[in-house]
């Protein structure tokens, strides 16, 4: 179906305020990472519900929580990337406690969960210094969030914070570079 | 000027960036007023590139693409043919919902459009849809909301139009007004005969649930989206049966069928197990299963295989303060407080797995909860129970009639007098007094307890027909459908039930109605309590009595327990507990410990009866039995001897079983110290007592018979004996087991008089003695 898009609603005074949103992401965890549980087991023997209906149930319980009845499409998005990202975090702690727990043959449960194509370690080296970025510039780490783990293209991206798809390709540029130094020399706080 | 570090850094890298390759070294001195700053900036600079940080997990993808095609909607003022988007106000398994309005002003009432997310519908199946969309069109009733119009978006999704309802889901209304259960159970009599119009035209829901079941401000339920789930199940082409990601697109699995899950054919049976989920979560507020997982394959094996708690005992889970709620206690107190055996019978019928099993109509189920508000037998009850109960009835109209009216005038007035102590604070004495009153009645059935008249008893025991199981049956009904609202007295009549039922020794109902007593008295009194000691006895003695003795001491001894610890050291309760455990201790042959116990007792009868007392009587019997049991058959016939010389005195009926269990004891005293003629005299006494009081096949007379059986062996009457024998036996397999070690001992008895009559000759060995 063509998507009937709602006029983005730029928000320019948008400031993101991720401790409410906090609250909001138990409500839709485990939808999502049905949803992701999905994904990942395409090729095996399907056992999860249908992927649009979990989105749905997702979104669903987003309005419930939301005081307006339809959600806003950014507050939707802010939460399910922290969301997913949460998801797949908690997946690699898990499967790092596997591996150290010599229990290698309970890892195959996981890695349906987690991604083969990234590692556990670079994950969660990755979660960790968009941990620090958040406490640097909050709305950069939000950035991140909704282009790395809910896959938002740049126009997305800039319709969802309201600001140019140009300022979102330059912070981008510069989120990356940040985190990259970040994840190379595994130091600490830049000073 | 940028306000942090942080950001005047990514200025500066920005800044540099937009520089030429060749001019950046220079641009970065320039603008760097420190070594610190230049040496981070050049840093970033260096780690800039145009990859991603990480592979972005391939998993992010597809989810990212589904989050945001669903996120698509409408705008408001949207035009959708004829119609004009207001909101959006819902989304479903099937697409979105949207509140809308005729754009022409033709139709003033607001609907509600669904707009069905499918993207590929050939022309047959379109066909069929609309054929489908006017069979609900024409279903017309005032609690169904209509299916008005539908169409096609520009986007090739079909859309429905229906009548927009404001109301509230029939779950949250209940909740929210606390309404009590007959308003309740009213208000979902109104959804099945709903239900059943729709069945009868044909149309059948497939999606019941309490959301598609609202009510309205006037208090009125309105169904939405009748039959809808199968427009969309044969629209979701090409539909993959053997699938069950396809098989549950459209459902919600909380309230599916079985044979939903299964992909089986649905019926009208459908709907019934969903209403039946809906009931049981009116009457519970939870619905009958937990879901581990999302997973469908755990789903398919819970809804297929598990069977639900009883709603009476999902309800006791949920409001024991022992139960999962305790952490967590409800918001609102739940306004049903308990739930009558009734109900559970008729939710679990609903819910039951195989569909021929449920109802057969939505009718019937309705016509079942009516009858259940109007005190009517219902028909979810075993068929076995009614059949017999009513045969019965029609056997014994005046008895049972009597009886029954005695009961449920007691009743009714011990329940006014509790509603009015409640309003004009007329004490509970009343109360107490019609307690006492029934009390009376229910033990005029017990054989060892204290009948009423002479009259009664020889009105009903005499007359020699089992009946007392069905008049216990009528009475455990009558209680439970009294709606008693003072547990305690619930309590004090089911323990008083069990206690009949088990001196009748039938021991299953017995159990049945002691745990229930023994739960509500532990909610009532605790544990600790003299009240749940006696019910924890007569556990205790229901055990014994089926052998299983680590049990039977186990119970007795918290008993004694919890006696002394709440009675004074010299209460006759204590003596009671002491000789009841004595006697489990002496049946597995542990008379040494038994002994001590059994002087304790009788020491605290004497001291508190006098030594001329039936008390005193019945614990110098107990130790006759145990001084039988050792061997010691002198001291046994002196105890027992004393002991009838006290019940003769005492003159109290309700101590005739006693005395025959006294005579019955002493008969086998004198059988096994080979004086037939003193053991057939006492023997026949006790059973002209055991026959005037007690039912043919009750075990004390069964007891008596192996007896006479033995006796008839001593005399070489072997046909005699296996006659006994085997009428025995028969007692104690019906009211024990085939396994009790009594049904044993009488097979063995059974084969001896079997062998002595193919082998005539002096029967060698009686009761493990020799003769002498």
């Amino acid at each position: 179906m063509d998507p009937i898009s709602s006029e983005a609603s730029p928000s320019p005074t948008f400031t993101p305020d991720l401790s409410g949103w906090e609250a909001l992401i138990p409500q839709v965890y485990d939808e999502l990472r049905a949803l992701a549980a999905h994904f990942l087991q395409r090729e095996r023997r399907d056992h999860t519900l249908q992927p649009t209906a979990l989105a749905h149930e997702a979104y669903l319980k987003l309005i419930r929580y939301t005081p307006t009845a339809v959600p806003d499409r950014q507050d939707f998005f802010i939460v399910a990337s922290a969301t997913i990202r949460r998801i797949l975090i908690n997946h690699a702690h898990h499967r790092r406690t596997l591996k150290r727990g010599g229990e290698a043959n309970r890892l195959e449960l996981t890695e349906q969960i987690m991604p083969a194509d990234t590692t556990t370690d670079e994950l969660l080296a990755l979660n960790d210094a968009l941990e620090q970025l958040a406490t640097e510039d909050q709305t950069l780490a939000q950035l991140v969030e909704l282009r790395f783990f809910a896959g938002l293209q740049t126009e997305e991206i800039a319709n969802l914070l309201g600001i140019s798809s140009r300022t979102v390709e330059r912070r981008w540029n510069f989120a990356r570079a940040w985190l990259r130094r970040h994840l190379c020399t595994g130091e600490g706080h830049a000073q | 000027m940028p306000s942090s570090r942080f950001q005047q850094l990514e200025a500066l890298y920005q800044q540099i960036l937009n520089c030429p390759p060749e001019q950046r070294a220079a641009r970065l001195k320039e603008l760097c007023n420190s070594t610190r700053l230049l040496t981070e900036v050049q840093a970033l600079l260096d780690h800039s590139t145009d990859q991603d940080i990480l592979p972005a997990p391939a998993i992010l993808q597809p989810i990212s693409q589904t989050l945001q095609q669903m996120t698509q909607h409408w705008p408001t003022g949207y035009q959708l043919g004829a119609y004009t988007i207001d909101e959006l106000i819902g989304s479903g398994g099937m697409g979105l919902v949207y509140r809308a309005h005729r754009t022409d002003g033709s139709y003033q009432a607001q609907v509600a459009i669904k707009v069905v997310r499918q993207a590929h519908i050939d022309r047959d199946l379109r066909d069929r849809f609309y054929r489908e969309r006017q069979t609900l069109a024409n279903l017309q009733h005032p609690n169904i909301a209509r299916l008005l119009d539908g169409g096609t978006a520009p986007d090739g999704s079909p859309y429905l139009v229906m009548d927009y309802i404001i109301g509230e889901s029939i779950t949250t209304y209940c909740r929210r007004t606390a309404l009590p259960l007959t308003q309740r159970l009213q208000l979902f009599i109104a959804v099945c005969h709903t239900v059943q119009y729709a069945h009868q035209n044909l149309v059948i829901h497939r999606d019941l649930k309490p959301g598609n079941i609202l009510i309205t401000a006037e208090g009125t339920p309105r169904l939405l989206d009748f039959g809808l789930a199968k427009l969309l199940d044969q629209d979701a082409a090409p539909l993959d049966t053997d699938n069950p990601q396809d098989r549950l697109k459209f459902m919600t699995p909380e309230y599916a069928s079985p044979e939903q899950v299964r992909g089986e054919s649905v019926s009208t049976a459908t709907d019934l197990y969903s209403l039946g989920v809906i009931l049981y979560e009116l009457l519970t507020g939870v619905r009958p299963y937990d879901w581990p997982t999302r997973s469908l394959l755990d789903m398919e094996r819970i809804i297929c295989e598990q069977i639900p708690p009883t709603p009476s005992t999902q309800l006791r889970r949920q409001h024991h303060p022992r139960g999962r709620l305790a952490e967590n206690p409800p918001v609102e107190a739940w306004p049903i407080p308990r739930l009558h055996h009734d109900l559970d019978l008729i939710v679990m019928k609903a819910l039951r797995k195989e569909p021929n099993e449920r109802y057969g109509s939505a009718l019937q189920l309705a016509g079942d909860l009516q009858r259940y508000l109007t005190g009517y037998p219902i028909l979810a009850e075993p068929s076995h129970r009614l059949y017999r109960l009513q045969k019965f009835c029609r056997r014994n109209r005046t008895i049972v009639l009597a009886i029954t009216l005695l009961f449920f005038a007691l009743l009714g007035g011990l329940i006014t007098v509790s509603y009015q102590s409640r309003q004009i604070r007329l004490e509970s004495q009343k109360a107490t007094q019609l307690n006492q009153a029934l009390r009376n009645i229910l033990l005029a059935w017990d054989p060892l307890g204290e009948p009423l008249t002479d009259q009664l008893i020889s009105d009903s025991f005499t007359t020699g027909q089992p009946q007392i199981l069905s008049i216990l049956q009528q009475f455990v009904r009558s209680v439970e459908q009294a709606d008693i609202t003072f547990p305690e007295v619930e309590a004090e009549l089911r323990f008083l039930i069990g206690r009949i039922y088990l001196n009748h020794q039938y021991l299953d109902p017995a159990d049945e109605q002691l745990v229930q007593a023994l739960a509500l008295q532990e909610k009532i009194y605790g544990r600790e309590h003299p009240v749940t000691a006696l019910t924890l006895a007569k556990l205790a003695l229901l055990q014994n009595l089926r052998g299983h003795y680590d049990r039977a001491e186990q119970l007795a001894r918290e008993s004694l327990t919890i006696r002394r610890r709440t009675l004074p050291a010299n209460h006759l309760h204590v003596a009671a507990g002491l000789s009841n455990l004595a006697s489990i201790l002496s049946n597995s042959n542990r008379h040494a410990e038994a002994l001590p116990l059994l002087e304790e007792a009788l020491a605290i009868r004497r001291k508190l009866y006098g030594a001329e007392d039936v008390e005193v009587a019945k614990a110098r019997q107990n130790l006759a039995t145990i001084n039988f049991r050792l061997g010691d058959y002198a001291t046994a016939e002196q105890q027992l001897t004393a002991a009838i010389d006290i019940y003769h005195r005492s003159r109290a009926i309700q101590h005739y079983n006693w005395l025959g269990l006294c005579r019955m004891r002493l008969a086998h005293v004198y059988l096994l110290t080979w004086k037939p003629a003193a053991a057939q005299e006492q023997l026949q006494q006790a059973h002209d007592i055991f026959n005037r009081y007690l039912e043919p096949d009750h075990p004390f007379i069964a007891e008596a018979q192996l007896l006479q059986a033995q006796l008839e062996l001593q005399w070489h009457r072997y046909p005699q004996a296996l006659l006994e024998a085997a009428h025995g036996c028969y007692s104690f397999q019906q009211r024990y087991s085939a396994a009790h070690p009594k049904t044993i001992q009488a097979l063995h008895l059974i084969s001896l008089a079997q062998q002595s009559l193919i082998r005539p000759g002096p029967y060698p060995i009686v009761g493990g003695l020799t003769k002498p």
